[in-house]
């Protein structure tokens, strides 16, 4: 009898540790496959948000299906049961020159005009990133930039996690070679060391995949390894140029100077004279006019930035003036206007004269190509290799790397063998993973230069805010409170990266560094963030509970020994 | 007859042409996402143009709509355009070649392989060679052939130097001379040993059992009691009969072969119609897999159409009967 009411007790208190286990929160976060750091830091993450009662599954997609459910319109704030998705985790890249991209926390960031991905609706934090695109004073613009990861630390649509840092793997004795730059824009100053210029030097570059284009408004505005493979035969009115204290601002480059009138409205360059197309048409502000009216308008299907849509109108006073009329202030144009997103300046002479309905796919053989830029495309094979040759008219000099080869190598492993073999000489930071950091001592002995540089990107666990446990910013702030971010930095990053304070990188000019990171472990603060958001687990092993089964304990062991005397006394009695 | 045979075969495959091709739309279809938005959201652009996009593309369609437009415009010649404007038949046309390459060649050294040692291993039962034979054959068909395509690489081409790492520099450009086959031969080497290590031990041990079969028969027997030399029992009556299965192994086992060809692609970068299918799936444009799928099981069709005659070839007890096809 006794052994029975114990028996209930323990079940009993079993069942109460088995209702503390139940999850309190539970949401799905997606990890697009081939971002291993992320998995390996979600994992972390999942282990320690359990011990709190917020169960995290995760879940890997590849990439195509997890971007069309993050992006898509017919998958758009969407949770995972219904086919969206309610938390992600990989990492999105930031322009080191200025901050495209960053529509996407405002709710005007909407489809569609934008990409806010979390459907992310602050009003604060959308006004001063208004406010920040309306002037082109840096320091005021930084102030604002502030006030915004001010505001985004308390209201945060995705944790950022970590800052992370590539290995440059590319040959050491290449001169020059920026791969926050990429190949790009800085293709030009590359130089081999024991080459002299007039050496044949030729360099190989592997990407994992690309889109096949050879025109640059499709081409430099889709994937960073296809804007590598022929943004130097395209250049821009800008560039951006890597400065002495390690930022980057935007310099002209066809452009000879510009100039903003004082109300911002209006922003006038002064292109250069003397260039030529390579079929030997003078390059004239008819050719940007051109380009410019061909992405405004969508039938050209160019999928230019939601930033370029401020322009009103473009006039050309005479063959070396091109006049911008913007709707308003805008100081992301002139980023718009430097490169990667934007494309390069195409022949008026060619894409003048036919209807921007055929611009797409317009050139399929690199020998339609005309173009202005340090080197040519001379060969193109979809899916394999893209070559480029250094082009010997082009206005600053013939460049002191002849040519250019760019081959596609699906499989890492594959590229990094091709590497440490010296059949490629650099692998773009596409291939940066754990799988190149556990080969970093073998290609450093294989004479290659692995050192490191912080890539622009912020690596997150993002949440879809139309989630009905994840709209709550206190379930957010408490979940930031239980990532255990040193060890992930030690051990998904082996150190090389650092904890995320915001969106903007460390590199940028506007990176506001007195700002403490947010993502960090701190349990008691979580709880009260938890508590806050009337999440938190009732305590059911109360101390009255202990009493009950402490008295329940005792009658067992008192009516186990009285039903115990009085058997005995019976037999005795017989 | 034979010719009767084959045209019937065509006429049939077409719909099997259909039936797969849609089925594959179909699934393409059920993966989450349109095309244009995989398509944007590599550049974060502006969303005005998503409409532009999907109406210039066909996207706006039902799906069934979409096929037929697509299957009429294929049986006219014209296998569609993908995503970045390049027509879907010059990006298969060069890589058909390749993969058709890589692919005969370690197939026909396979089955030769299998043959010669199979027969061998199959006539020796239980002797030394056998087993060792056997435990080789067990150990190729155990190791699966991605992770062997890597460790190749690591060997042969990173340690020893012997190959280069991957057929990346391989232009679809023409073979001439003889010093240019050298150095086809050179990035053509690594993938075909890989493919042949995984094909052979499968082919192996299918020979060896039938060989052992046969051996039991009768007339093998009677071919020993009047005293035929081995040399004629193995070549003549036994491996003759021994090749059906085989024959019927390579037959069903296409599509595998395929497959596995088109995952050492992506391991070696071979340009073939592989690497293609992998990164065109990934970016989910549609027309692009379509193109390929159509030509792999067109390969497909055609190649079981060989090994039917191939068949027929080497038993004569099999004919092609007018209504049995």
């Amino acid at each position: 009898m006794s052994i029975y009411f114990i028996i209930c007790a323990i079940f009993l208190q079993l069942n109460f540790v088995r209702a503390q286990e139940q999850p309190i929160i539970s949401f799905t976060c997606t990890v697009p496959i081939g971002y291993d750091k992320e998995y390996a830091a979600m994992l972390i993450v999942k282990d320690s948000l359990a011990k709190y009662g917020i169960e995290m599954n995760i879940v890997r997609e590849d990439a195509g299906t997890f971007f069309a459910k993050v992006w898509g319109a017919e998958t758009f704030r969407l949770t995972y049961e219904q086919g969206g998705f309610d938390a992600d985790s990989y990492w999105w890249y930031w322009r080191p020159e200025d901050m495209l991209f960053f529509s996407s926390f405002t709710a005007k960031g909407f489809p569609p005009n934008g990409w806010n991905e979390w459907s992310y609706n602050n009003d604060y934090a959308a006004d001063m990133l208004d406010a920040a695109l309306r002037t082109y004073d840096i320091n005021e613009r930084k102030e604002y930039y502030h006030k915004f990861t001010e505001e985004f630390q308390k209201d945060p649509p995705f944790i950022p996690l970590y800052y992370f840092e590539i290995p440059k793997a590319a040959r050491a004795d290449i001169e020059n070679y920026d791969p926050i730059q990429y190949i790009g824009q800085n293709a030009f100053d590359w130089k081999v060391k024991g080459k002299t210029y007039d050496d044949y030097v030729v360099i190989r570059i592997a990407v994992p995949y690309t889109e096949n284009y050879i025109d640059p408004l499709f081409g430099m505005t889709s994937s960073l390894p296809q804007y590598a493979c022929i943004a130097p035969v395209f250049p821009n009115l800008l560039k951006s140029e890597l400065q002495p204290d390690g930022t980057y601002k935007l310099v002209p480059d066809l452009a000879e100077s510009y100039e903003i009138s004082g109300d911002g409205l209006t922003i006038t360059f002064h292109l250069r004279r003397n260039i030529f197309w390579s079929d030997g048409e003078p390059f004239t502000a008819e050719d940007v006019k051109v380009t410019y009216e061909g992405m405004l308008d969508p039938e050209s299907g160019v999928p230019a930035l939601a930033d370029l849509r401020e322009i009103e109108s473009i006039e050309t006073p005479d063959n070396y003036t091109v006049i911008f009329h913007l709707k308003r202030p805008h100081a992301l144009i002139l980023a718009t206007l430097g490169g990667y997103c934007t494309g390069g300046i195409i022949p008026a002479h060619i894409f003048g004269k036919i209807p921007h309905k055929q611009w797409r796919g317009y050139w399929t053989d690199p020998s339609q190509v005309v173009s202005l830029g340090a080197y040519r495309i001379i060969e193109f094979v979809p899916n394999t290799r893209y070559v480029l040759e250094a082009n010997p008219n082009y206005w600053r000099g013939k460049p002191f790397v002849d040519r250019i080869e760019v081959v596609v190598i699906p499989e890492t492993a594959t590229a990094i063998s091709a590497l440490k073999k010296g059949e490629v000489d650099i692998l773009v930071p596409e291939y940066a993973g754990p799988e190149l950091l556990a080969e970093l001592s073998s290609l450093e002995a294989a004479g290659i230069d692995m050192s490191f540089v912080l890539w622009p990107a912020t690596s997150y666990l993002g949440f879809n805010l139309n989630h009905p446990v994840l709209n709550n910013r206190y379930v957010r702030l408490a979940i930031a409170n239980l990532i255990p971010v040193d060890t992930i930095i030690n051990d998904v990053l082996k150190g090389h990266g650092r904890p995320a304070n915001g969106p903007i990188y460390p590199g940028s000019w506007a990176y506001p560094s007195d700002i403490p990171p947010l993502a960090k472990y701190d349990p008691e603060k979580a709880m009260e963030y938890l508590r806050k958001a009337g999440y938190i687990r009732p305590q059911v092993i109360t101390t009255t509970m202990y009493i009950y089964m402490g008295a329940m304990l005792i009658i067992g062991i008192i009516i186990g020994f009285a039903t115990g005397f009085i058997v005995s006394k019976r037999r005795y009695k017989k | 007859m034979l010719k009767r045979y084959i045209l019937i075969r065509l006429l049939l495959a077409i719909p099997t042409l259909i039936i797969v091709t849609s089925l594959i739309f179909l699934l393409l279809h059920l993966a989450p996402g349109n095309p244009i938005d995989v398509l944007l959201a590599a550049s974060r652009g502006s969303r005005e143009v998503r409409e532009v996009l999907i109406r210039q593309f066909g996207f706006d369609k039902p799906w069934h709509i979409q096929y037929f437009l697509w299957l009429y415009n294929t049986f006219t010649g014209n296998l569609g355009i993908s995503l970045h404007g390049i027509p879907v038949i010059s990006l298969i046309t060069p890589r058909v070649w390749y993969t058709l390459e890589l692919m005969l060649v370690s197939q026909f050294i396979s089955v030769f392989l299998a043959v010669t040692f199979g027969a061998l291993a199959g006539y020796k039962r239980g002797s030394k060679l056998d087993k060792t034979l056997t435990f080789l054959a067990l150990l190729g068909y155990s190791i699966p052939d991605f992770w062997l395509g890597l460790i190749f690489i690591l060997i042969f081409s990173v340690i020893l130097g012997w190959f280069p790492v991957g057929a990346f520099s391989l232009g679809l450009s023409e073979v001439i001379g003889f010093a240019s086959i050298i150095e086809h031969l050179k990035y053509l080497i690594p993938p075909l040993t890989v493919l042949v290590i995984a094909c052979t031990p499968y082919y192996f041990r299918l020979l060896r059992s039938s060989v052992i079969g046969i051996l039991d028969a009768d007339y093998i027997t009677m071919a020993k009691a009047k005293g035929a030399s081995d040399f004629i029992i193995i070549y003549k009556h036994t491996l003759k009969n021994a090749l059906i299965p085989l024959t019927t192994a390579v037959g069903t086992s296409l599509g595998l072969i395929f497959g596995g060809n088109y995952i050492i692609e992506v391991v070696f970068a071979w340009p073939g119609l592989g690497t293609l299918l992998v990164s065109a799936a990934l970016a989910r444009d549609y027309w692009v897999v379509m193109g390929v799928s159509f030509m792999t099981v067109l390969l497909i069709i055609i190649s079981s159409i060989i090994i039917d005659i191939v068949y027929a070839y080497i038993n004569p007890k099999i004919r092609f009967g007018g209504a049995e096809y």
